[in-house]
């Protein structure tokens, strides 16, 4: 048996495989020059401890000579989600296009045929995405050291949250394919319920996950977190208290320690000895297992609950 | 070697047809004591037709004494069936025509002589009713 | 070949929703024997099929396969049982060769010189994927998949439907080849009347759920009969035959009835009926022409 359900597999698997070729055939050239550079360049002292006179330049530098390899890993998330909808497919084929009922009459119980092809996809679907993160982990560390892994071209790609993406998809593509037996549309469901869901968490519910970190500081003073390699969710002037002022100019202040705490740049530098307030929320980068461990406990459990519930549905309903 | 042939349409049971195929063919000289019908698979292969069937045409001809099995051969013409007396044949044909004369004059064309001839004769095995 | 029945059918039903596509279905399958189970589509005959595989389960009666419940005990049933769903489903990506891979691998019992015996007599080639295989090869190769694992029952689902003549000839040669060689008890639901009762030995007629008709062919032939005689009404015959179906023209009224002893009245002229005319009888009986006012066929 199971020969014949890897051999019905085969070429999902390897079109998955082939895929993280790709990506590997790419990422690790570029990796390897990275990590020269990095080590060059002396950046590892920087990671540890950010002083703008010493480091502004070089590290910004090095974030846009690399920003393509980031750019590489935010559409490499999306891997783990695509080798599972392949490796759905074969079980939905045989739902699909009535082979099942050339299967459940050779000699073999339908239980055992139903659990020996899950499994497998299971499986495969894992050895993807943690092929996906042994390659992320590795190629992108430079640019985790510097930026933290809280951002979703390191957080979906590393740590154990895109195995837990691949059991989703895989349990909501056979979950859709035992009930409706219809592929294609199964799959294309399937993968918008992904889409829908990955932005969710991604920019919803990922931050909420653990109660954010506030933290309010004298804006001049400079003694303020380090956010660089956090999540943050919201950065704004405030009071004493940590009250967001009314008609601030938002969350784009140039602090005196030099920091570039968001992506956009305002011209206001403050004055020095100015009594201004800031006040941040974000998870920090020291719960990024945490963080992690609860995702892939939601997301992978319901993956999993999808699959023995389209076991289930396989097994008693279908004739 | 015989080739059986079927008519589907007929009403004649298959395996009647085999048989009356073998006896017609003995009659005609195609077959010869010794000479052996075709095996049931080959007949199978030949006529797509069930293997009992032919089984039961070759036990009726074993039990009226037209052929033997041979377990482990085949199945063999039986020497020396009983041939119709040429004499025989000879007063059945005279008689047949003076009838055909009378029906003649009667009116009957040869169509209505064919259906009274088939009319009257049944094959005995059949007119069971269940 | 023993005694005990392949096949046994108490009462046997299947509804889907509301739908009872089989109904109160009782009939027993002798061993060794080849049945045509015949019926328009949607008669129920792939459903009884189904249920005599397990592939589904029934909502009222039993079935009993060559001595155990299909569904309680799978494995004492399936190894013995080969099957042939309808349209013949294969794997169309995997060669022929890792098809009959895929046969020793699910079954027990198989016997790999069958298997390439076959497909030699086939003229096929281990390379070539079952998805470029013509139908009547497709056919073939999904009868070699069930005849290979030494069935005990092949059951086969309208076979031969969607195949031209001369695949239809050679699918059914090579099943009678089978049971020329083993014994095998064979089921062949078709919704083709013709060539019947050459191939095989029993018949059951479906129809709306229903058997209509079971019985050793012979006996259905012996028992039939077509009466013709002057028009007139049908009731005198119906109190002691049953009246399968009348037809009256002008001068002439033409029945054909399953005969319950001699018909001895003199009025009417008997006649053999083949075995396509009374299946299509008994199935004109379920739908609403069941009076044909035009010419019966007269059989020979």
């Amino acid at each position: 048996m199971i020969w014949v359900g890897w051999r019905q597999q085969r070429i999902e698997t390897l079109i998955a495989a082939a895929m993280l070729l790709v990506l590997a055939a790419v990422a690790i050239p570029i990796g390897i020059h990275m990590a020269s550079v990095y080590s060059h360049e002396g950046l590892a002292a920087c990671a540890r401890n950010y002083t703008p006179a010493a480091c502004g330049i070089p590290v910004g530098s090095f974030l846009i000579r690399f920003t393509g390899l980031n750019l590489l890993f935010t559409w490499s998330t999306l891997l783990p989600a695509l080798a599972a909808l392949l490796l759905a497919a074969p079980f939905v084929l045989d739902l699909d296009n009535g082979t099942y009922r050339l299967y459940w009459t050779q000699s073999i119980t339908r239980r055992r045929w139903i659990v020996t092809k899950l499994t497998l996809s299971v499986a495969a679907s894992v050895a993807v995405a943690a092929s996906l993160i042994a390659l992320a982990t590795w190629s992108r560390a430079p640019l985790d050291h510097l930026n933290g892994r809280m951002s979703t071209n390191s957080y979906d790609t590393e740590g154990i949250v895109p195995v837990a993406y691949a059991l989703f998809v895989l349990g909501v593509a056979v979950a859709i394919g035992a009930l409706w037996r219809r592929t294609v549309p199964a799959l294309l469901v399937a993968f918008a319920v992904y889409v829908v869901g990955r932005v969710f968490m991604d920019s919803w519910l990922r931050q909420r996950l653990l109660s954010p970190v506030k933290t309010t500081w004298l804006a001049a003073s400079g003694s303020g977190p380090n956010l660089n390699q956090a999540l943050v969710i919201n950065q704004f002037i405030s009071d004493k208290n940590g009250h967001q002022l009314a008609g601030s100019a938002g969350p784009c202040i140039r602090t005196s320690s030099g920091l570039l705490t968001h992506t956009s740049v305002c011209g206001q530098p403050l004055a020095r000895g100015a009594h201004v307030y800031m006040t941040a929320l974000y998870q920090p980068a020291s719960r990024f297992w945490e963080l992690q461990g609860i995702e892939f406990g939601i997301v992978a459990g319901v993956g999993m609950l999808l699959v023995l519930a389209a076991a289930w549905w396989t097994y008693k309903r279908i004739a | 070697m015989i080739e059986f042939h079927l008519e589907t349409r007929s009403g004649v049971p298959t395996y009647l047809q085999l048989v009356q195929q073998v006896r017609q063919a003995v009659r005609l000289g195609i077959l010869h004591p010794g000479d052996q019908l075709p095996t049931v698979k080959e007949v199978v292969e030949q006529l797509t037709i069930n293997p009992n069937t032919v089984l039961r045409a070759y036990r009726e001809l074993d039990l009226a004494g037209l052929v033997e099995g041979r377990r482990g051969v085949g199945t063999f013409i039986a020497s020396g069936p009983p041939p119709v007396p040429p004499n025989d044949v000879k007063t059945l044909r005279s008689s047949l025509q003076r009838w055909i004369d009378r029906a003649r004059t009667a009116g009957l064309d040869d169509e209505n002589m064919s259906a009274l001839f088939a009319n009257t004769l049944r094959p005995p095995t059949i007119s069971r009713v269940a | 070949m023993n005694d005990s029945p392949a096949l046994e059918a108490t009462a046997l039903g299947k509804r889907y929703g509301s739908n009872w596509a089989l109904r109160d279905c009782t009939l027993t399958i002798p061993a060794g024997s080849v049945t045509a189970l015949v019926g328009p589509n949607g008669a129920g005959k792939t459903t009884l099929l189904q249920l005599a595989v397990g592939l589904i389960e029934p909502a009222s009666g039993a079935i009993s396969v060559l001595g155990h419940d299909p569904r309680a005990e799978p494995l004492a049933v399936l190894p013995r049982v080969g099957f042939v769903a309808q349209d013949h489903p294969l794997p169309r990506r995997f060669t022929i060769g890792e098809t009959l891979r895929l046969g020793r691998e699910l079954n027990s019992s198989w016997d790999d010189a069958i298997a390439e015996r076959r497909v030699d007599e086939l003229g096929l080639s281990r390379r070539q994927r079952v998805g470029t295989l013509s139908g009547g090869q497709q056919a073939q190769v999904a009868l070699t998949l069930a005849l290979a694992k030494r069935p005990e029952l092949l059951l086969l689902d309208e076979p031969v439907a969607s195949l031209d003549p001369l695949a239809r000839r050679e699918f059914l040669t090579g099943v009678l080849q089978a049971v020329t060689e083993t014994g095998i008890t064979v089921v062949l639901s078709s919704h083709i009347v013709a060539d019947l009762e050459r191939i095989c030995d029993q018949l059951i007629i479906l129809a709306k759920g229903r058997t209509q008709l079971v019985g050793p062919i012979e006996e259905i032939l012996g028992g039939h009969r077509l009466l013709t005689g002057p028009r007139t009404d049908a009731a005198a015959v119906a109190r002691v035959h049953q009246v399968i179906r009348e037809s009256h023209t002008e001068r002439q009224t033409t029945l054909l009835v399953r005969a319950n002893g001699h018909v001895y009245d003199a009025c009417w002229e008997t006649h053999e009926v083949d075995l396509e005319e009374i299946v299509l009888a008994y199935l004109g009986m379920t739908s609403a022409a069941a009076r044909v006012v035009a010419p019966a066929a007269v059989a020979r």
